[in-house]
């Protein structure tokens, strides 16, 4: 503890955890008004105003991505500094040009996609030269990563792997979903359709294997025990899901005209993932039986943590049914895919670094009083149950709605009487996961607007950080 | 794990990724079918320039407000199509294509449905459009059921029931609108819903409201026929779904 001020590496942690959690506000308020346009009055009357969701879509998409890796990258840099000390002036330098590069992506997307101004593709709806700022401010990070980690990288545990993989392979995918600018890509809209499944399939699973990475390097510091990220069984999962992320897109394209072995390897790699249900399967049956109970009375992390284990057992089944190809013809492209998308995004990988923030504010907020008053309230326990209880609901929707209109597509039947009604439990529940998640942040807030004034508190208390969070515990 | 285990495990996920890659790039069934046409791309680049991804999908791939569209061009007529591209749809907003743009996009839409199906379907499933032909046979009024061809009315109106857009049966709008109540709704849509306002001058509105009390006075059989091919599809298993492309 250095009395109330952040060392340089932890006001660099506190600036990306900031901008993720600002990328989750901003995605969650254009989240809440696509969900709103979903219902036809409101729908059409945005319409009317110029408020469309061709401009909201990729908005809410992009912010959603960005919130997913910059809370990993705001992980990955808390390990740089605590394992290999602060922040040398050349590490500065390349934050703060990393971090201004993504700022300019970020205003620019804000400001160019309500104007029109746009790909007019999916995940990176964004015109190019956006991408080339984000995939500089990228270059920049990989070389801060590997410069610390390359000496002695075959003795590193399993997490720094997970990051190195993620790291190249968003760089690599990333660059893969412009392929579209090439022509001979462009003028072939199979190849296109191709390459973009491919590409974001595989950008997806750069970001997962940035946030286990997160999960495991947590784990690994709250148990003290570093056998977990060094253990054989660790390390063939880690190459079990690696395997899967570069062909697990293909099962995106059992439909369109691509050569079947393709699309076998993809079906045989997917079950696969079997082996890393059962290890799911047995984690939380652990969790079920109590075996592993957290200390304190209520622990944000662990719940979190637990949470995600329940949602990663479901959803990995989930998973696995959409790859056998008769049930994927029969779901493909429905509410189905687009249930598994939100809930893998928001269940597994927002619970997990939600779960890994609140260990790194833990951290720096050791006091247990703060902790109790701010982190572990029994407001924030409210708050997550009610995430939980949204989220629970709008997958459920969307499993079913999306079910029923495969069946009825398929026998070319119009859909039933009652999925008239679609829009508005998905925008009631939509609307519940968005309120929830806001509300958690909120009750956050003091810590993460006002750190140095909680730090002097831990020092001497300031009257106005103990009335606001004397608000937030009565709240 | 071991250094070299580990080294191992690098080398034979690099190789996997590498050989992975190098099938998707080098796969010729994507390139069977010639280019875009000039006019195709151009309509390519506008699908993406108003950025039609965002609600609706093509082969799957996109969002989920509007219908899949890599077959529209067979479930659509080119003037049903047309007047969509005009005037918008319910939510769908109105684009403000010139004839050429308009054009464009179609035959952008024709090229991506030669080039495979978006959608499974049961390999009994008939087209409503196909389906209301032979269950009109020659005692339909021919210009009203030309007309409601032309403009796709089955696409959305299906007897039996509300369709995926609420619209509802036609076979029943005489006796619930009344003949006046019905060319109203033709001449003027329904604002607030999807029911567009179609420009048909009073020749069209004659020939539409004789052909609906055609169908409305035949109502009965139509329907039960809808019926009985609906329940012919409905018998299926999980074993005929198709495995790779539909």
């Amino acid at each position: 503890m250095h009395g109330g001020r952040l060392d340089d590496g932890e006001r660099i942690v506190f600036t990306l955890m900031r901008s993720a959690l600002g990328c989750v506000v901003l995605s969650l308020s254009l989240g809440a008004f696509a969900a709103l346009y979903y219902l036809p009055a409101i729908g059409e009357t945005m319409a009317a105003a110029g408020v469309s969701l061709v401009q909201l879509r990729p908005l809410h998409t992009t912010f959603a991505s960005a919130w997913i890796f910059l809370g990993a990258v705001t992980v990955v840099s808390r390990f740089l500094f605590a394992s290999f000390g602060p922040p040398g002036d050349g590490d500065k330098l390349r934050f703060k040009a990393q971090l201004v590069c993504w700022g300019l992506a970020g205003l620019g997307v804000l400001v160019t996609l309500p104007l029109g101004i746009t790909s007019g593709r999916e995940y990176l709806g964004f015109h190019p030269v956006f991408s080339l700022l984000i995939y500089v401010g990228w270059l920049l990070f990989a070389w801060t990563f590997f410069s610390k980690v390359w000496r002695g990288f075959w003795q590193r545990p399993v997490y720094v792997y997970m990051w190195s993989a993620g790291i190249l392979f968003f760089l690599y995918t990333f660059a893969e979903g412009h392929a579209y600018l090439l022509p001979g890509v462009r003028d072939q809209p199979v190849v296109d359709l191709q390459i973009q499944f491919k590409s974001c399939g595989s950008l997806v699973a750069s970001f997962n294997q940035m946030v286990y990475g997160c999960l495991i390097y947590i784990a690994e510091r709250i148990t003290r025990d570093k056998r977990i990220a060094q253990s054989r069984i660790t390390f063939s999962l880690f190459g079990i899901g690696l395997l899967n992320s570069f062909t697990n897109s293909a099962h995106h394209t059992y439909h369109i005209p691509q050569d079947h072995f393709i699309k076998w390897v993809a079906f045989v790699v997917s079950m696969l993932e079997i082996i890393i249900l059962v290890e799911v399967f047995k984690e939380v049956s652990k969790l079920l039986s109590g075996e592993r109970k957290s200390s304190l009375d209520f622990n944000v992390t662990a719940r979190f943590v637990h949470l995600s284990k329940c949602w990663n057992l479901f959803l990995l089944t989930l998973a696995l049914l959409i790859s056998v190809p008769p049930l994927n013809a029969l779901i493909h492209g429905t509410h189905v895919v687009m249930g598994h998308a939100m809930g893998s995004e928001i269940a597994i990988d927002s619970y997990l670094l939600l779960a890994a923030f609140a260990y790194l504010l833990a951290e720096m907020f050791p006091k247990r009083e703060t902790l109790r008053a701010v982190l572990h309230s029994d407001a924030v326990a409210r708050a997550i149950g009610g995430l939980n209880i949204g989220l629970v609901g709008l997958v459920s929707w969307l499993l079913i709605a999306g079910l029923t209109t495969g069946v009825s597509r398929y026998l070319g039947q119009s859909a039933p009487a009652w999925l008239d009604d679609f829009p508005y439990p998905f925008a009631v529940f939509g609307l519940a996961v968005g309120w929830y998640l806001a509300r958690l942040l909120w009750l956050w807030s003091p810590l993460l607007l006002r750190p140095e004034q909680h730090r002097q508190w831990y020092g001497s208390p300031s009257t106005t950080v103990v009335s606001r969070t004397a608000d937030v515990s009565s709240s | 794990m071991s250094p070299s285990a580990r080294k191992l495990l690098i080398a034979v996920l690099v190789c996997a990724f590498c050989l992975q890659t190098w099938m998707v790039y080098a796969d010729p069934a994507g390139r069977t079918e010639p280019p875009l046409s000039p006019a195709g791309a151009r309509g390519r680049a506008l699908w993406h320039d108003h950025n039609c991804q965002s609600c609706h999908q093509l082969f799957g791939f996109g969002g989920f407000l509007g219908p899949d569209l890599t077959n529209v061009v067979e479930r659509l007529s080119e003037a049903r199509l047309e007047h969509i591209l005009t005037l918008g749809s319910g939510q769908m907003p109105p684009f403000d294509l010139d004839p050429d743009a308009r054009a464009d996009l179609t035959c952008f839409l024709e090229e991506m449905s030669a080039r495979g199906r978006g959608q499974a379907r049961h390999a009994e499933w008939q087209p409503p459009g196909e389906l209301l032909v032979q269950v009109a046979g020659d005692d339909a009024p021919a210009s009203g059921l030309a007309l409601a061809l032309a403009q796709s009315c089955v696409a959305c109106h299906l007897p039996n029931h509300a369709s995926d857009y609420g619209a509802p049966d036609l076979t029943t709008a005489i006796t619930r609108l009344g003949p006046q109540g019905v060319r109203d709704v033709l001449a003027a849509g329904i604002p607030g819903t999807p029911m567009p306002r179609f420009g048909f001058s009073e020749d069209d509105l004659d020939a539409l409201t004789d052909f609906l009390t055609w169908l409305d006075r035949n109502g009965e059989s139509i329907r039960h026929t809808f019926e009985v091919t609906r329940h012919s599809e409905g018998d299926w298993s999980i074993l005929d779904l198709p495995w790779w492309e539909y």
